[in-house]
């Protein structure tokens, strides 16, 4: 009887250390900075969704290109029609892992740095990205930030030569997660 | 100068400042305010989300870039890092939702909120991810 509780105890604790956690959030916090000295070009997203495996550290993120918004009227026109081509492309998937997950406890409060390596599909081309973050674990809340870089040409997004100097040919953007655990 | 001359140069200088004028109230030209906008469409979060589980196709061709008035019920309220608040809509589905980002000013509106109030919210719909999104909304009289 005692080993049939001894073996018990030893099955529950396992599976609770191999217990694959899943943090996620519908309400991510995407922006994007692609103006220059002569034009600020700011838009924002707070509605990505992403999911991560804390055991495996696969991760992935999904935002509509509608729901990035703009200081300007005609800024959101361009980005939408001319630019990203949102009614033909709805939407942009990045998928990728956490390289160093190993390396966060989820257990313990912290800050811990992370590089994210991935494909991220937008404007319907595909293309591999990198980015240096920090997961700041906090209970059962991941709080996740980076930042990258894009050149529009490698998504082939054309800039028109009336605008060009307004635009800046690389792309920053940077992400604010608050990720729960999915239960 | 006659004054036919001076005519012509008038009128020509009043539609370049008309153009230009024009031209700067275009390029400054905010987003429309939604919230002073009436609603295109009425519809229950659940219809809402089976109309996008049927076709996605249809369903953004009728939704998406359209005032919508949802009503539904609360399944929670987030607000992330720089105080933007979300709320979800429970649509009967436990794998779809609808989720409404609100306008920063209208954070405050939202203090009474609990999972469970029926609400009816009004945004603009961007389409589907694996929830329907709302932009822009806020809370309908």
């Amino acid at each position: 009887m005692k080993k049939i509780f001894l073996a018990a105890v030893f099955l529950l604790s396992a599976s609770f250390v191999f217990a694959q956690k899943k943090y996620f959030t519908r309400n991510g916090h995407i922006s994007i900075k692609a103006g220059t000295a002569l034009e600020d070009i700011d838009g924002i997203n707070n509605s990505a969704s992403s999911v991560f495996d804390a055991a495996t550290g696969q991760i992935e993120f999904a935002v509509l290109i509608k729901a990035f918004e703009f200081k300007r009227a005609l800024m959101q026109e361009h980005f939408n029609e001319n630019y990203l081509e949102s009614d033909k492309y709805p939407k942009s998937v990045f998928k990728g892992k956490i390289q160093d997950v190993d390396k966060v406890n989820f257990e313990k409060d912290g800050s811990y740095p992370v590089v994210v390596k991935g494909i991220l599909d937008m404007h319907g081309i595909k293309k591999e990205i990198e980015a240096s973050g920090a997961l700041q674990v906090a209970g059962e809340t991941v709080h996740a930030t980076a930042g990258f870089t894009v050149l529009l040409s490698d998504y082939r997004i054309d800039i028109p030569g009336l605008v060009k100097d307004k635009i800046s040919k690389t792309v920053s953007i940077k992400l604010d997660c608050k990720y729960g655990v999915l239960k | 100068m006659s004054m036919k001359k001076k005519i012509k140069i008038a009128a020509a200088v009043f539609v370049l400042l008309t153009a230009a004028g024009y031209g700067f109230y275009q390029y400054n030209r905010p987003p429309a305010d939604v919230r002073k906008e009436s609603a295109d469409i009425s519809i229950d979060a659940a219809a809402l989300v089976q109309a996008y589980d049927l076709d996605e196709e249809t369903a953004n061709r009728n939704y998406v870039d359209k005032v919508l008035l949802v009503a539904g019920k609360v399944a929670r309220v987030d607000y992330d890092a720089f105080g933007m608040a979300t709320i979800q809509l429970d649509s009967g589905n436990p794998l779809s939702a609808v989720i409404c980002s609100f306008y920063r000013e209208e954070t405050p509106a939202l203090k009474n909120v609990v999972p469970g109030t029926m609400v009816r919210i009004k945004g603009v719909c961007n389409g589907k991810l694996t929830d329907v999104i709302l932009n822009k909304c806020s809370m309908a009289k």
